[in-house]
């Protein structure tokens, strides 16, 4: 077979990085990312990028934990290079708060994480609702940096990147070989998966460049996490809603929310409104899926679902994409001689 | 009662402070004024990147760290109030890295969440292999200063461009007690051989990134000669100079080198940004 061609739908973080692992995994392989959004557009560019995992309930427990440490690995080699501050990835220290101590007093990272531990009495006392609390160092992904530095690292490997929507995974049979599915919530429509299901997250992104350190609370509700260009205020979990229209009553709860955790955000300047629509499923769809019409065959990978727990995974599961599109190209090479190639 | 401050950088403004918040009520017609020939952003206070975080050893002297402790704890009552971005106050969190261990220090109790670092933590710092990790606070001079004036001038206390020659010319003027916090130029006032000037020089960038500081310690050459990052609310400070006896204000194009090289080894981070220019 002549080099594979390969189609990468979606240009998000997990569209991005999946083709990127599958350009290092395959360097004779031709791909090419397909998606009708792009950085600035997408449901990433509305995250804060932090590395703190969402637990999926559908997935095996020490997978999570190993695409995490996967993903953490990967960022803290950038995070310690000259590249840092083009891909955007930056060290943050801060607490996770509790109003009662949660059941699992130590998550899954705990230890893929740096210095986790609990916090003292002395820094409880900053948060005087708060009667346990989580102290560490993680990394985050600033967007649209690190969607832009992906965008550069694919460009010269070679991968081209088009702005086209995909209405139906079929349409792409006669030009490529392989398909990657990193559509997230496109998926929903896109192959129809009704497991998929939108969680809207509404976001401000306000300028407050004295915050050096995240603040969240362990509901995953409300949370304060400073970024390279401003610190993203959170947020909500409103699910099965599919609005992307800001709500101005849920931008004050927001604010509220977050200056009574840190009250020196009153003064934050040139507050912007996002809204995201995370993709989330009881567990990440990652798996191989032949799609077949008249005796033509199309394999296709799905990687999408990632829900709150985007960035956390990214590259984890992107390797994991990246094997799995070997194993269609190992299928295919296998076939016999009246396949399509 | 006249009572006169030398010296208008964070010592001088929060002693004034101190004494009109203590004194104003006990004292009747308690006159307090601040002489200076230097106000921020040109004082000593504004070239500090404003990390509190106070020498390793406190050499036995338990009033300093009963000085310290008061201080960080004063500053830490005020970081919910209304007034702290306009104080410059906020939190910082991060690293002092050693090459081999040490004592902890006589404020490990005084800061936050104090701990060693853990050896996934040193492996982001080539070359030192102890470390401590904690959080402390930030206090901007270029926003202190400005507020401490604010308050005083709130409170009706004046301020005197001027150069004080000597503490008799004041009290040949009526006032009654002089506070003399005049700094490094105290020499002038009273000849004091202890009070040398340890000269520094810093690099400021714009590297938003830097969410930590880093303050690397070589026990052989001594305090802050070896580099810093402490990122501020608007800009990193680079450093890694004292020059004790050095009174040169001018820059040194070879401490703006091995400041640059030392923080860019320590950061490879850093390498993108280019400095602003000295000055």
């Amino acid at each position: 077979m002549a080099a594979p061609k390969v189609a990468v739908v979606g240009a998000g973080v997990i569209g991005l990085s999946t083709a990127l692992c599958i350009v290092e995994a395959c360097p004779s392989c031709s791909v090419t990312v397909l998606s009708d959004q792009f950085s600035p557009n997408t449901t990433s560019d509305v995250a804060a990028g932090m590395l703190i995992p969402h637990t999926y309930p559908g997935t095996p427990i020490h997978m999570q934990k190993q695409w995490f440490k996967e993903t953490f690995t990967y960022l803290f080699a950038i995070s310690n290079s000259a590249e840092a501050s083009e891909a955007g990835i930056h060290l943050v220290s801060g607490w996770q708060i509790f109003r009662s101590t949660p059941k699992e007093e130590l998550p899954f990272w705990s230890d893929a994480v740096l210095g986790f531990r609990p916090m003292s009495e002395a820094e409880l006392q900053k948060f005087p609702q708060y009667r346990f609390g989580q102290a560490f160092t993680t990394l985050k992904c600033d967007c649209p940096p690190y969607l832009l530095w992906l965008e550069k690292r694919l460009k010269a490997a070679g991968v081209q990147t088009y702005n086209r929507k995909v209405s139906d995974l079929w349409e792409l049979h006669s030009e490529y070989d392989i398909v990657v599915n990193c559509t997230g919530i496109g998926a929903h429509q896109l192959v129809g998966d009704k497991k998929l299901f939108p969680v809207r997250g509404q976001v401000l992104k306000v300028y407050a460049p004295w915050v050096k350190n995240f603040i969240r609370d362990g509901d995953g509700l409300t949370y304060i996490y400073p970024g390279i260009h401003g610190v993203t205020l959170g947020g909500t979990r409103e699910k099965e809603s599919w609005s992307l229209s800001p709500n101005p009553d849920t931008t004050k709860d927001i604010f509220d929310r977050c200056c009574s955790l840190e009250p020196s955000l009153r003064e934050a300047q040139d507050i912007k409104v996002k809204v995201g629509l995370r993709p989330s499923r009881q567990s990440v769809r990652l798996q191989r899926e032949v799609l077949s019409q008249g005796g033509v065959k199309l394999p296709v990978v799905h990687n999408y679902g990632h829900g709150a727990g985007g960035f956390s995974v990214h590259r984890g599961t992107a390797k994991e994409a990246a094997r799995l599109v070997g194993e269609c190209i190992a299928a295919l090479r296998g076939s016999s001689p009246g396949a399509k190639l | 009662m006249r009572v006169a401050v030398i010296g208008a950088g964070v010592i001088g403004l929060s002693s004034a402070l101190c004494i009109h918040e203590q004194f104003h009520g006990l004292v009747s017609s308690l006159e307090l004024e601040i002489y200076a020939d230097c106000f921020t952003p040109h004082t000593t206070s504004d070239g500090a990147a404003g990390l509190w975080q106070p020498y390793l050893s406190d050499l036995g002297n338990l009033q300093e760290t009963l000085w310290n402790k008061e201080t960080f704890d004063y500053l830490l009552g005020h970081l919910h109030s209304p007034a702290a971005q306009e104080m410059g106050l906020f939190l910082l969190s991060g690293y002092n890295l050693f090459t081999e261990p040490v004592p902890d220090p006589s404020w490990k109790n005084i800061v936050l969440g104090f701990r060693n670092l853990t050896p996934k933590e040193l492996e982001l710092f080539p070359g030192y292999s102890y470390g401590w990790f904690n959080t402390a606070l930030m206090l901007e001079g270029r926003s202190y200063l400005p507020w401490l004036t604010n308050r005083l001038t709130q409170r009706g206390v004046k301020f005197f461009h001027k150069k004080v020659e000597s503490f008799q010319e004041l009290f040949s003027q009526g006032v009654d007690v002089v506070i003399n916090c005049s700094g490094m130029r105290s020499g002038e006032l009273q000849p004091d051989p202890e009070l040398q000037p340890g000269r520094g020089q810093i690099i400021k960038v714009l590297a938003p990134w830097v969410k930590h500081f880093i303050i690397t310690h070589d026990v052989k050459s001594g305090i802050y000669k070896s580099p810093y990052v402490i990122p501020g609310s608007e800009f990193t400070v680079l450093g890694g100079i004292y020059q004790h006896g050095n009174w040169s204000e001018e820059n040194s194009a070879q401490d703006h080198k091995t400041i640059w090289e030392s923080c860019c080894r320590l950061l490879p981070a850093l390498q993108i940004p280019r400095a602003l220019p000295p000055g």
